[in-house]
């Protein structure tokens, strides 16, 4: 799994990087299929079907947003059909405009998905459609998904209805009919409403299921949109004639599944992954900005423990003496909380307290110098590098800070002069003399008493 | 010195006005009843196109019966039927539009006010900058003087 969140930050990383290029060659390439895609169907016009011609507007088309995508590759449609007949080049061009001042105008922003639909469509592989849109689209995603649909409908039955050059030449003086039969086969069409039925059937499913708040609920949803769409394909097209095999509508729908899943496990990141690159000016200075957004999945951060050799153990019996008398300061310095006329700890000894019982840090590399040393890894710690009882610790630090800083406000120890150890010796001298003599005096006056506790011993 | 936090308040209104703040600050520039009105009004005009296309091509269908029994038609009733259908669409797409850039003008209204607000802490930001600066300016001279 961590491999997967690895992978998924570097694809990240490369996103925010080339974003710009990404997009234009993903718009590129779409508009490159759906051209060639038109082109198969209804290329009429010998000098727009020409490859080199599709790659130019492929080309400027990576470049235009994707509503005005829409229109190119309508206009495109209407000038290969204009080679064949004005009139059929008209009624298409008069459905797609109705389809847009009727709907596509309140959701101008979902070009790329009218364009995917049909293209889509006429691969045979519908069903990823209303998955990805219902996982990363919203409730008005129908509206584009149902024109989509439309538009590929209404060009299977130009394709039906007009098959050669010489049969358009000759149908040129029935243009009526022809026109009737275009509109007839287009309305009159139950697998285009069925299509249609179920795209916004699985999208509304994903979309009201994802909005529930609950664990998984993207994925839950997936797996219910995909069941209800497997059972509404099987559903219509037992009633209709829909053209699609049950089995391959099975394995596509599964597809489609797998590769939803897979968009959404990248996509949930690269989409608020792209970074910005704005400009701007004050008083004082000119911004030339680029915010990247954080990625909270890094690669995982080892911790390395390491385990002494006994020469090394050896060198450090010294520290841990220290720590020893650390600890041993630690509580006399607790303990006077108790007694508050015990003598303060002076600060130095404090923060030497503070720093020896602070947590310390792991070591970052290896020591290859030594070949017995053991190396231990302990795994992923949190963004911090903590630990959860190191919070408890830091805690106790802070405790014990408050407590080293500060120190009761006793009156303080008499200061004593210092003087010079020849000094103490005659001082010490004479009092063990005059001791001695006090003692020896005592004893001359009360020797019965001694006598008797003699006895008595 | 660079002011990071009027560098990132300054970053985040620039993203801003790149995406939806183009849209917002046209929005920004009418009254909610102003705007509701002038979005109706591209939605009647869309509708009424829409519909006489669709009333166009259903002509052209139905052109062989309609110049058959021309003399025979009950024009009231099929000019009823017209502006009946129109009327129902357009009271459906009205609903719609009034409900939708309601939801829209609102919504830019939220960010917009966010935007202004960020804007203010940056100017509150440039004025201590200005002050400080001023400060120093004075503790220079001072100290030359």
């Amino acid at each position: 799994m961590m491999l997967l969140f690895e992978i998924r930050a570097k694809l990240a990383e490369i996103y925010q990087k080339y974003d710009f290029v990404i997009k234009a060659l993903l718009k590129f390439a779409l508009m490159f299929f759906a051209l060639s895609r038109v082109c198969k169907v209804i290329g009429y016009s010998s000098s727009l079907s020409k490859s080199a011609m599709v790659v130019m507007i492929s080309a400027v088309c990576a470049f235009l947003p994707s509503s005005l995508m829409v229109f190119v590759a309508v206009a495109y449609i209407f000038i290969q059909l204009m080679t064949a007949s004005i009139l059929i080049a008209l009624t298409v061009t008069m459905i797609f405009l109705v389809l847009y001042l009727f709907f596509l105008r309140f959701t101008p922003k979902e070009g790329i998905t009218v364009i995917a639909t049909p293209l889509l469509c006429s691969l045979g592989f519908p069903y990823a459609i209303p998955l990805f849109l219902g996982i990363f689209g919203n409730i008005l995603s129908i509206v584009p998904a149902c024109c989509g649909v439309v538009a590929f409908y209404l060009l299977r039955v130009v394709q039906n209805n007009i098959i050669t050059l010489d049969q358009l030449k000759q149908a040129k003086d029935e243009a009526l009919p022809m026109y009737m039969n275009v509109v007839d086969n287009l309305l009159k069409n139950p697998p285009m409403y069925v299509m249609m039925a179920i795209f916004a059937l699985v999208i509304v499913t994903i979309v009201v299921i994802r909005t529930i708040q609950m664990d998984y609920s993207f994925e839950i949803s997936l797996g219910v949109g995909t069941g209800v769409m497997i059972l509404a394909f099987i559903i219509g097209s037992l009633k209709y004639e829909m053209g699609i095999s049950v089995p391959g509508m099975l394995f596509g729908s599964l597809f489609a599944m797998a590769i939803t899943f897979f968009c959404m496990f990248f996509f949930r990141v690269l989409r608020y992954a792209a970074a910005e690159h704005v400009q701007f000016e004050d008083e004082q200075y000119y911004y030339y900005v680029k915010a990247v957004p954080k990625i909270t999945a890094g690669s995982p951060k080892k911790a390395i423990r390491k385990i002494l050799t006994q020469r090394k153990a050896e060198a450090n019996a010294v520290e841990d003496e220290d720590e020893e008398e650390a600890l041993e300061a630690m509580e006399s310095m607790l303990a006077r909380k108790d007694r508050p006329n015990a003598a303060p700890v002076s600060r130095s000894l404090a923060r030497r307290v503070r720093n020896d019982m602070a947590p310390k840090r792991t070591e970052s590399y290896i020591d290859d110098e030594d070949e017995d040393d053991e190396v231990v890894i302990t795994g992923p710690k949190n963004r911090d590098g903590k630990n959860a009882l190191s919070f408890v610790k830091d805690g106790l630090d802070k405790l014990k800070a408050m407590v080293a800083k500060k120190p009761a406000r006793k009156p303080k120890a008499p200061v004593m002069p210092e003087e010079d150890d020849e000094e103490e010796d005659e001082a010490y001298e004479a009092y063990a003399k005059q001791s001695a003599d006090r003692e020896r005096l005592k004893a001359n006056s009360k020797p019965e008493e001694a006598q008797g506790d003699d006895d008595y011993e | 010195m660079i002011n990071t936090k009027k560098t990132r308040l300054m970053t985040q209104c620039a993203i801003y006005r790149k995406h939806e703040g183009v849209e917002d600050l046209k929005i920004a520039g009418f009254f909610k009843e102003d705007f509701i009105r002038l979005e109706m009004l591209k939605t009647i005009l869309a509708i009424t196109l829409g519909y006489l296309i669709i009333l166009g091509m259903v002509i052209i269908y139905y052109s062989e019966f309609l110049i058959a029994h021309a003399l025979n038609l009950n024009y009231k009733m099929f000019g009823k039927k017209i502006l009946g259908y129109y009327l129902l669409i357009l009271v459906i797409y009205i609903v719609i539009a009034l409900s939708r850039y309601g939801i829209v003008y609102l919504r830019s209204h939220k960010r917009l006010s966010k935007y202004y607000k960020m804007l203010g802490r940056i100017k509150k930001i440039s004025i201590e900058q200005e002050h400080e600066r001023e400060l120093e300016e004075e503790n220079w001279e001072e100290l030359q003087a």
